[in-house]
């Protein structure tokens, strides 16, 4: 192929499996990259919207919603998700000067156990500080969409050629950095 | 419906119209403060983003691509197509730190017509001021994708968090 497609065709596996923790630690820090996912509709056509979203170290990423969120109901329809990652307030890349993102696509479960419920707010607080933050009131049903990766795109983060993309499609090794050595990591980013 | 509920719910269609010039506006500038993500359908039916750039004319977005592109194969196969236009930097709206965002789904037609291509990057170069920044190696085809939307849904133009739909362009 031309010089053009050779400066952005998908990275060698190797390089991929190299840049995982990279990847991860991205999608992790909350405060650097804002997340938005993608639900399906009845008539299969796809919807994004801004969420809130906590990664853990199996890949798999949760979301709180509600019950009367259509997003909601769009999962119960229809279990495949995706999630869009954008860094914000960072170096930009390439000739186009994008910022750093990830696409992640897979299939969601809804959690409606309030046991279960906690536990992932329990974990999101000690590795993020970030606990329940949602309102309060009565009327706020907490449901937890739990999205297990089948497809990762990342552009932007193989320093020689940016603009390569970076495929993930296995997901059955869990990222091996210790809870410390996330939470330093993420700390020296925040600096 | 409760508080919560209340500051998340779409606004009324009727009272959505107000918000129309402000979204186009939006979505129109051209790769500076507002950013572009598109999405295509894989021959498995699962979807997949990456940024592009866009030029908008009369709510039809466009975007140039290679013809040896993957996207140029998703959409032969599939033209349901969607597009995430953000804000860069732009103040927040709510506590999270959003800040607007704009979901446009479509049906894409790529035209391969250099002639209408050229045309294109002449109006896109009076517009904005970037013509045909594309690599000129004779590797590169051009192909112009044409969306033309079916849905969109935008956030932070209203209060709160509540969303503005339009289905009619």
């Amino acid at each position: 192929m031309g010089k053009t497609y050779d400066s952005e065709k998908e990275v060698a596996e190797s390089v991929s499996n190299d840049l995982k923790n990279e990847i991860f630690l991205f999608i992790r820090n909350w405060q650097k990259s804002r997340a938005w996912l993608m639900t399906r509709r009845k008539d299969s056509r796809e919807i994004m919207r801004p969420v809130g979203s906590y990664i853990e170290k199996d890949w798999s990423v949760g979301t709180i919603t509600q019950d009367l969120h259509l997003k909601t109901k769009h999962v119960a329809n229809d279990a495949i998700t995706g999630y869009l990652w954008v860094e914000v307030d960072n170096p930009r890349y390439g000739r186009m000067d994008f910022p750093r993102n990830v696409w992640m696509q897979g299939q969601a479960e809804l959690i409606h156990d309030d046991g279960k419920v906690k536990d992932f707010f329990t974990k999101r607080a000690a590795a993020t500080g970030r606990g329940d933050a949602h309102p309060t009131d009565d009327t706020y049903k907490r449901i937890l969409i739990q999205t297990r990766p089948q497809y990762l795109r990342a552009e932007g983060f193989y320093k020689d050629e940016p603009m390569r993309a970076i495929i993930i499609r296995d997901f059955n090794q869990p990222i091996t950095l210790s809870d410390e050595s996330i939470i330093s990591q993420l700390n020296d980013f925040a600096e | 419906m409760g508080e919560v509920w209340d500051k998340e719910k779409q606004i009324d269609s009727k009272d959505s119209e107000r918000y129309r010039s402000d979204i186009y506006e939006f979505i129109s500038k051209y790769h500076s403060t507002t950013l572009s993500f598109m999405m295509t359908m894989r021959k498995n039916g699962q979807s997949i983003m990456r940024p592009v750039s866009t030029f908008v004319e009369d709510w039809q977005i466009c975007t140039i691509s290679q013809h040896h592109q993957l996207k140029v194969n998703h959409v032969k196969n599939n033209p349901n197509v969607g597009y995430m236009f953000i804000d860069n930097g732009g103040p927040a709206y709510m506590s999270l730190g959003y800040t607007k965002n704009v979901w446009i789904a479509g049906i894409c037609e790529i035209s391969y017509d250099q002639d209408e291509i050229a045309d294109f990057f002449v109006r896109r170069e009076k517009a904005t001021g970037q013509g045909d920044a594309h690599p000129h190696d004779e590797s590169y085809t051009r192909v112009l994708f044409k969306t033309q939307p079916t849905y969109l849904r935008a956030e932070g133009f209203a209060e709160h968090a509540r969303p503005v739909v339009y289905k009619t362009f």
